[in-house]
């Protein structure tokens, strides 16, 4: 090989992947009223939403740390203590190890739809498909089929599988991962769109160079695409991350009624802050499980972006 | 004109610090609550009033709506100058909105209750008055059910819709089918268990789904009640008080019970994965002999062979205590707010709703059992219906209704899910649940303070 793979990547990430050339503005150290123009238009607006949102952040902190008419962290020592919220943290921390098999999958069926699967656009569109679904329905029918008598242990059964059929849901040993499973199917969709849009943008050449280099299908995408597509991947890995420490309350929620069940397996902590919020009348306890939940999202959000930055720069 | 870097900087830091002191100020103004004003008069007022009736439960009878509008409208007929207004709540929406509402002090002026602790905490927090200071306690005598809305020698809320918990029903052509009588003892009923699982074919002698939990509280009721010799001797277990603990024998025999009925089959294999209605399916295909439902609406009636079919009654005993060969009984409820300028004025429409046209007409629209003895059971043309009635008014306190929420949703409901299942045993479920109380007393002290002395109202 005349360039190494690596090479080609290198250059053509600095390149930006764009054979137009970067779009970034110029960094001069000095900023121009014009360009800051729209900015202005809407300070007003974000002003307002950060008064809210700080107000909300305020609120939420000190409600947590207000315990018997004193200031104290003994909110935070009971919901540390309470075995409840450490299951439903740990929870979201195994909901947390679905996130690779997640980037992997979505990298991995935008490649293969890329590589001229024949009517790719149609497959793309069924890709997003669960994507667009509302959690809801998507938690409804999965939880009809994955009954113990439902669709899918049905068809298992009649086509000779029957040891294979399990109680998905109810069953506490695998309702967890059952959940894990439903929630990547439907967040499947929006990575392969997003991984997708990069790599169509990604110049027809730069893949020609690397296959006259002698790159296979395995080479070419492990040391030209990853690379070229590494700031999605982590846009993704962070979006996802995020996800699954404190957006998958709706799916827990509609499919076991809001109880987390069978017993704790399905906890999570954002159904615990809502619980003791709305159904246990212990707003202080849920404020303190919040904060916590709230500090350690941002903790997750800034690593992942410190190791994006890290890896720019090596 | 460019702005330099250092200039943007302090700006930006001036905006945060903006930003930061409005929030603290927003922050501070919405946590101080507005000041109640007490009511504008004890006597009828001649002004024009308008109260607001904040309710639930269209979704499970369907005419309560109708009814509702209906007595508003007969009552501005005897009250030219009152408007009630019915706004109808979402199951969801029920608790935080009167939550929020009672901590702005405003909002309804006469507030729909689930009897027991749902009323009655909100005596606690001051949200309610007593309706025993409105209502005289010769008219209360004849609501059903107000004893589990007694606290502190009051009655804070008032019955209006009975609610037997729960009446089981038994299929006669499946028991004779299998030639298995009908089980009125413990040990009978898992006699009949074990006929019913070896007659194969998915039959099982209950069918009942658990997946969304709430199943497990009515169990709780019509099988752990059975050896408790008053409600108060659990509420000092829930709460660690008098020596008694949630492992007590008399409280904790539930559990072995439930993991005697997993042993012998004596649910559909599915319980864990369906809800309630789904799973009492395997009664309407006549693969399961008894089911236990909230009510006997007309569906299920037919469903289940017509009312010649069927029999209501209570679970089998195994108890020697009061409430051994009865049902739980609770009631939906009235209350008028504390912050309401009319309470006398709600009182008395929560009263008018007790007259015999009302009572008549809330059964004969709604369908629903009016929560007052003076009901004439003749109105009810089915047998079943008039049976179930008869279950309600003569039943055992409805125990979820006396135990912290907590206590009930992550002790209770949740082992119940995994006893029945078979992924816990007895004793780990009772060690389980008796964490939980422990926890709550020590998190909930000032609930477990008010649960000790409401106690005091069942000895």
């Amino acid at each position: 090989m005349g360039v190494s793979m690596r090479t080609i990547a290198h250059r053509s990430s600095q390149d930006g992947g764009n054979s137009a050339g970067s779009r970034h503005p110029q960094r001069s150290g000095r900023i121009r009223w014009r360009a800051l123009e729209p900015a202005l238009w809407l300070l007003p607006g974000v002003g307002v939403l950060g008064i809210v949102f700080g107000a909300s952040l305020v609120l939420l902190v000190v409600t947590a740390l207000r315990y018997d008419g004193k200031w104290t962290l003994e909110n935070f020592t009971i919901v540390l203590e309470d075995p409840a919220f450490r299951t439903a943290l740990l929870h979201n921390v195994r909901l947390l190890v679905a996130v690779p098999i997640l980037v992997a999958l979505a990298l991995l069926t935008s490649v293969l739809l890329f590589e001229g699967m024949r009517g790719w656009r149609l497959h793309r569109s069924l890709a997003l498909f669960p994507y667009i679904l509302p959690i809801p329905v998507v938690a409804l029918v999965f939880g009809q089929m994955l009954q113990l008598n439902g669709v899918i242990n049905t068809t298992l059964r009649s086509v000779g599988f029957g040891s294979l059929a399990q109680d998905w849901l109810g069953n506490p040993d695998l309702a967890l991962s059952t959940m894990t499973a439903i929630i990547v199917w439907k967040e499947l969709g929006f990575g392969v769109v997003l991984l997708l849009a990069r790599l169509i943008s990604i110049p027809e050449d730069v893949f020609e160079a690397a296959r006259m280099d002698g790159a296979g299908f395995f080479k070419l995408h492990f040391y030209i695409t990853v690379p070229l597509m590494a700031k999605v991947i982590a846009l993704f890995a962070i979006i996802e991350a995020i996800t699954m420490i404190s957006w998958v309350f709706s799916y827990v929620f509609v499919i076991t009624n809001g109880q987390g069940g069978p017993g704790d397996a399905t906890q999570v902590s954002e159904l615990y802050i809502y619980r003791n919020a709305f159904q246990f009348g212990s707003p202080e306890l849920a404020a303190a499980a919040a904060t916590i939940l709230f500090g350690l999202t941002l903790l997750i959000a800034v690593v992942l972006l410190l190791i994006q930055r890290r890896s720019r720069k090596d | 004109m460019p702005i330099r870097p250092r200039r943007a900087r302090r700006l930006a830091i001036k905006c945060i610090a903006i930003t930061a002191v409005a929030s603290l100020s927003l922050a501070a103004c919405s946590s101080s609550g507005s000041v109640t004003s007490a009511p504008s008069s004890a006597v009828f007022p001649t002004e024009d009033v308008s109260l607001k009736l904040w309710w639930w439960g269209g979704d499970d009878a369907k005419g309560l709506a109708s009814w509702l509008d209906q007595s508003a409208a007969a009552y501005k007929v005897k009250h030219p100058n009152v408007t009630i207004v019915p706004v109808e709540q979402t199951t969801d929406g029920l608790l935080p909105a009167f939550q929020a509402a009672a901590t702005a002090k405003q909002g309804p002026d006469i507030q729909y209750f689930w009897g027991g602790i749902w009323g009655v905490q909100n005596a606690w927090t001051d949200a309610i008055r007593p309706i025993s200071d409105y209502i005289p306690a010769d008219e209360l005598s004849h609501y059903v059910n107000t004893a589990e809305n007694t606290y502190n020698g009051k009655v804070w809320t008032a019955p209006f819709q009975l609610a037997p918990s729960f009446p089981v029903m038994y299929r006669k052509d499946v028991f004779a089918k299998l030639n298995v009588a009908i089980p009125t003892s413990w040990n009978d009923m898992i006699t009949a268990c074990d006929a019913f699982h070896a007659a194969g074919g998915g039959r099982s002698l209950f069918a009942g789904g658990i997946k969304d939990g709430w199943f497990g509280g009515w169990l709780w009721t019509i099988i752990g009640q059975q050896q408790l010799a008053n409600v108060g001797e659990l509420m000092d277990a829930a709460v660690g008080q008098n020596g008694r603990t949630m492992s007590d024998t008399a409280v904790a025999e539930y559990w072995n019970k439930l993991a005697e009925m997993h042993t012998h089959n004596c649910w559909n294999d599915d319980i864990g994965s369906v809800a309630l209605y789904e799973g009492q399916q395997a009664w309407r295909d006549g693969k399961s002999g008894i089911t236990v439902n909230g009510n006997v609406q007309a569906q299920l009636i037919s469903d289940g062979g017509g009312a010649d079919n069927i029999v209501v009654g209570t679970m089998p005993s195994w108890g020697t205590g009061p409430y051994a060969k009865k049902i739980g009984s609770s009631s939906q409820t009235l209350g008028v707010t504390s912050w309401s300028k009319y309470p006398q004025v709600g009182a008395d429409f929560i009263k008018f709703l007790h007259e015999p046209a009302q009572v008549t007409a809330q059964w004969n629209v709604s369908h629903t059992w009016p929560s007052d003895d003076r009901f004439d059971t003749s109105n009810m043309k089915v047998k079943l219906e008039a049976d179930v009635f008869a279950l309600g008014t003569s039943g055992g306190p409805y125990l979820e209704n006396f135990i912290p929420t907590q206590l009930d949703a992550d002790g209770i409901i949740k082992h119940t899910q995994l006893v029945l299942t078979g992924h816990e045993s007895a004793q780990d479920a009772i060690a389980a649940v008796q964490v939980v109380a422990n926890g709550l007393q020590k998190t909930q002290r000032e609930q477990t303070t008010n649960f000790g002395n409401w106690a005091k109202s069942f000895k």
